[in-house]
């Protein structure tokens, strides 16, 4: 190290009042050609590999929530009528209604059953509930939302009956327009 | 032997740059998820039910007929998440396929009975065709029930009601 700053002095000297800039320049050329090449890491490719990589996660990313079906029978009255031959069984009817003040609300009723579920959870709690006692699972659950439901809270009841392993759920015409 | 201008020590090395190999790799698979996306994008936007304790499952592989039943036709993602019911509850798109219809342009008889021909069409192609109803959260039950009426006059016993799928 200090016979290299000896050179360079000398360097510095020799070119003194003619271009400095000139100096600095010969002397990295000279000391590119002394030392042995630095070993550098290029991440020039590593990089073009990650944005390659993020510009592919966030174009296939998909914000939105997956989608499922339940599988359901069709409005009664309007579908293949049932066999004769069938013996007749207690049909559950689940009432939906929408409630007057508030557009999305809604009241569960379950006929002849005297409490009133306040959400979906309670709904297939007591038809839970009623399966074995009541009813039996191949019993029909016919959900009857009035005209006014949102279809949210039709497919949620829907859903409770499924929930509550009920094997024959089919939506109802509804009640009242 | 020759000596490498930029390695003065040695001999150039044979070495494989992969690196362009992955470059093309990537504009690959980039270009065909976005084919995919487009083809998924056919179904028109709306925000399925969501459900408490979803008893929801993912159809297979089978033929199938998705009718999407929505308000309107422009669909705002946050107003949507942030409270599905407050829209407006009338229908007012029908869709099937690359076929729809606009309430406010055709009655909901006449839109049914197109919808009718349609089913039956594909029912007579497919037996075991199924139908998925996908209607918007938002949506009076009133204006779903006619559409579940076509599909049980079509002879299609059976429908999947399409909502969210539990949240693992």
């Amino acid at each position: 190290m200090s016979s290299m700053s000896a050179s360079r002095g000398g360097d510095v000297g020799d070119f003194v009042g003619r271009n400095i800039e000139l100096v600095e320049h010969d002397d990295s050329r000279r000391k590119r050609e002394l030392e042995p090449p630095e070993m550098v890491l290029n991440l020039t490719p590593m990089i073009d590999v990650i944005f390659q990589l993020l510009i592919y996660f966030v174009v296939t990313a998909s914000f939105a929530v997956g989608e499922g079906v339940i599988v359901a029978k069709m409005p009664e009255g309007s579908g293949v009528e049932p066999s004769p031959l069938d013996p007749p069984k207690t049909r559950l009817i689940v009432q939906v209604n929408s409630v007057g003040a508030d557009p999305t609300g809604y009241m569960i009723t379950v006929q002849g059953r005297p409490e009133r579920p306040t959400n979906f959870r309670e709904l297939a709690e007591v038809l839970r509930q009623m399966r074995g006692v009541a009813a039996k699972e191949d019993d029909p659950v016919v959900i009857q939302p009035d005209g006014q439901v949102r279809w949210q809270h039709a497919v949620n009841a829907f859903n409770a009956a499924i929930a509550a392993r009920y094997t024959d759920v089919r939506f109802g015409q509804s009640a009242s327009d | 032997m020759a000596k490498s201008k930029v390695h003065k020590r040695g001999p150039a090395k044979a070495a494989m740059n992969i690196t362009p190999l992955i470059d093309v790799t990537f504009q690959l698979i980039m270009f065909f998820m976005l084919v995919n996306n487009i083809a998924a994008d056919e179904a028109i936007r709306l925000k399925v039910p969501a459900l408490e304790d979803p008893k929801t499952r993912e159809l297979g592989d089978v033929n199938r007929i998705i009718i999407s039943v929505t308000s309107s036709d422009d669909y705002d993602d946050k107003a949507r998440e942030a409270n599905p019911l407050a829209f407006d509850p009338r229908a007012r798109i029908i869709s099937v396929g690359f076929r729809s219809w606009d309430l406010n342009q055709i009655t909901m008889d006449d839109a049914m009975k197109e919808l009718a021909e349609i089913l039956e069409q594909e029912k007579a192609r497919d037996p075991d065709v199924q139908v998925l109803l996908r209607g918007d959260a938002a949506l009076h039950y009133q204006e779903i029930e006619p559409i579940m009426a076509t599909i049980t006059g079509a002879k299609i016993g059976t429908v999947n009601l399409v909502a969210e799928l539990p949240q693992d």
